[in-house]
């Protein structure tokens, strides 16, 4: 009798929870160089998941006049902080239409937490320091991952079923979105060859006129 | 009517201390130092109309800014600070300067984001110290300007100057306004080209080849004691000059290739022509190399 339960409970668990996949997604540029801080997302197609927003907000820091991280990338919902940790005031903000807020001048920890509630990319700024860029992918699923500087980003954890692959990059040409099926126990590799733009920051160096901000 | 030099001094220092005492009274960052070292070939440093007059040289320069910045409330800030500069002469030691002196300036942005030009008001306020001590003055200078990126790579910066300096000798001494305005390119994250171009109008100082006839030093060409002015013999050049005081308009126009080393690192190469009419018409081109460093 004992076995028959173990049994019955083993083959419950099996069906509630299928094995997972494993999607690899490997980045590189048409040299075959890999493409840092890329953000691969799998969604699955049709049903919507749950997602499960991070209790703690995520930190994106402010140092040596630049944010930290480039990219960061979030599920909808998600606080964020923007710890100052320049001895120079930063005034932080984003026009972009995904979110729109601005953190007037502040050093230290500033007082807002920015939740980001809609999905979309958003270009963060500081209004002093015009070269200062990083950006935010908030994301409506929970498979999504960064690349590193391999190229290389992993998603675990997927449950067996039909996926939208997208991967976004601050330079990225051309949009990459194509679909794929993962089964159970899968565990496969993505090559995406991506074309990136130039990389057109503003210019930080000063200049003998004098006339950057610093 | 022309003030005592250190009539004036005491009002700019006064000018400059209350300024200084506005930005001390709110929270500051600071300080931020910036050095520029450049080296500058001029081919006429007496701004001589023609022949003879007409003398080159290289001066060596070293200029450091110490400056704080405050926030004044949303998108506005307040830069103040010191600045000196030391130039050297080699081929004309009287042209030896050291300059020390307060700016404040005021900054506003007009909205959110690189794209949103800028405008700025400012005072500046210098004592300037020449190894020919008849060259030595003081300077008061208002400044307004304003800024707009137009897109990642292009930045249009304008400014106008109203400036004011007082010499120990009147021939130094005078008033000016001008206007300058800058595009800066930048063709990628490394290279930036500038075009330059300016207006000034107001007093400068021309220098003829003088002879010594009748007893006196006198311009050769007699012409020029026609014009208004103080006019007096100088010997920084080696040779003999008149140096005139009188009421010049100079056009600029230039070229910069600036390539950044690292962040805070960039090096300026720079070409201006400088187009001035006086009682003659004369010119002057002014190349330059500096390397500028922000700690």
């Amino acid at each position: 009798m004992r076995r028959l339960i173990a049994i019955l409970t083993l083959a419950c668990l099996c069906r509630s929870a299928p094995a997972a996949g494993i999607v690899r997604v490997v980045t590189r540029d048409p040299a075959g160089t890999p493409v840092a801080d890329a953000v691969a997302s799998l969604t699955l197609v049709g049903s919507p998941e749950a997602l499960t927003v991070p209790k703690e907000p995520v930190a994106i820091v402010q140092r040596d006049q630049e944010f930290s991280p480039y990219v960061t990338a979030v599920v909808v919902g998600t606080r964020v902080v923007f710890p100052n940790r320049d001895t120079v005031q930063h005034h932080v903000y984003s026009v972009s239409a995904a979110k729109k807020f601005e953190i007037p001048l502040y050093i230290g920890d500033a007082a807002e937490t920015i939740v980001f509630d809609r999905p979309g990319v958003v270009t963060l700024g500081c209004n002093i320091h015009d070269w200062m860029v990083a950006y935010v992918v908030v994301l409506s699923t929970p498979h999504f991952a960064k690349t590193d500087s391999g190229g290389s980003a992993d998603l675990t954890s997927l449950p067996p079923g039909r996926y939208r692959l997208e991967v976004w990059h601050p330079r990225l040409s051309a949009k990459v979105d194509r679909e794929l099926t993962v089964a159970e126990h899968d565990d496969t590799t993505q090559v995406i060859s991506v074309t990136l733009r130039p990389d057109r920051r503003i210019r930080r160096a000063p200049d003998a006129g004098g006339a950057d901000y610093r | 009517m022309i003030r005592h030099p250190l009539a004036r001094r005491s009002t700019l220092a006064a000018l400059a201390l209350g300024l200084l005492s506005a930005g001390a009274s709110v929270a500051a960052d600071g300080p931020y130092v910036t050095t520029v070292a450049t080296a500058t070939w001029q081919d006429n440093i007496t701004d001589a109309p023609s022949g003879d007059g007409v003398l080159g040289a290289f001066t060596l320069g070293s200029t450091t800014d110490v400056s704080w910045l405050a926030s004044l409330g949303f998108s506005t800030l307040l830069t103040y600070g010191v600045e000196s500069t030391l130039e050297i002469c080699p081929r004309f030691s009287g042209l030896d300067s050291f300059s020390w002196g307060p700016r404040i300036s005021w900054r506003h942005k007009l909205g959110v984001g690189p794209y949103a030009p800028f405008v700025t008001v400012g005072l500046e306020g210098s004592a300037v110290a020449f190894s020919d001590h008849e060259r030595s003055r003081i300077e008061g200078v208002f400044t307004a300007g304003g800024g707009q990126r137009l897109n990642d790579a292009v930045q249009l910066l304008v400014d106008a100057r109203a400036g004011t300096y007082n010499a120990n000798d009147l021939v130094y001494g005078g008033n000016y306004v001008g206007a300058n305005a800058t595009l800066n390119w930048d063709v990628s994250g490394t290279w930036r080209i500038k075009l330059l171009g300016g207006w000034r109008s107001g007093d400068g100082v021309s220098n003829y080849a003088a002879q010594f006839v009748g007893g006196a030093w006198t311009p050769i060409d007699p012409g020029i004691l026609n014009s208004p002015g103080w006019w007096h013999y100088v010997n920084t050049y080696n040779q003999p000059f008149t140096a005139f005081r009188l009421g010049i308009r100079t056009l600029s126009s230039g070229i910069g290739v600036c390539p950044a080393i690292g962040r805070h690192t960039s090096l300026a190469l720079q070409f201006v022509r400088l187009d001035s009419k006086g009682y003659d018409r004369y010119a002057d081109d002014v190349a330059s190399a500096s390397i500028v460093h922000r700690f």
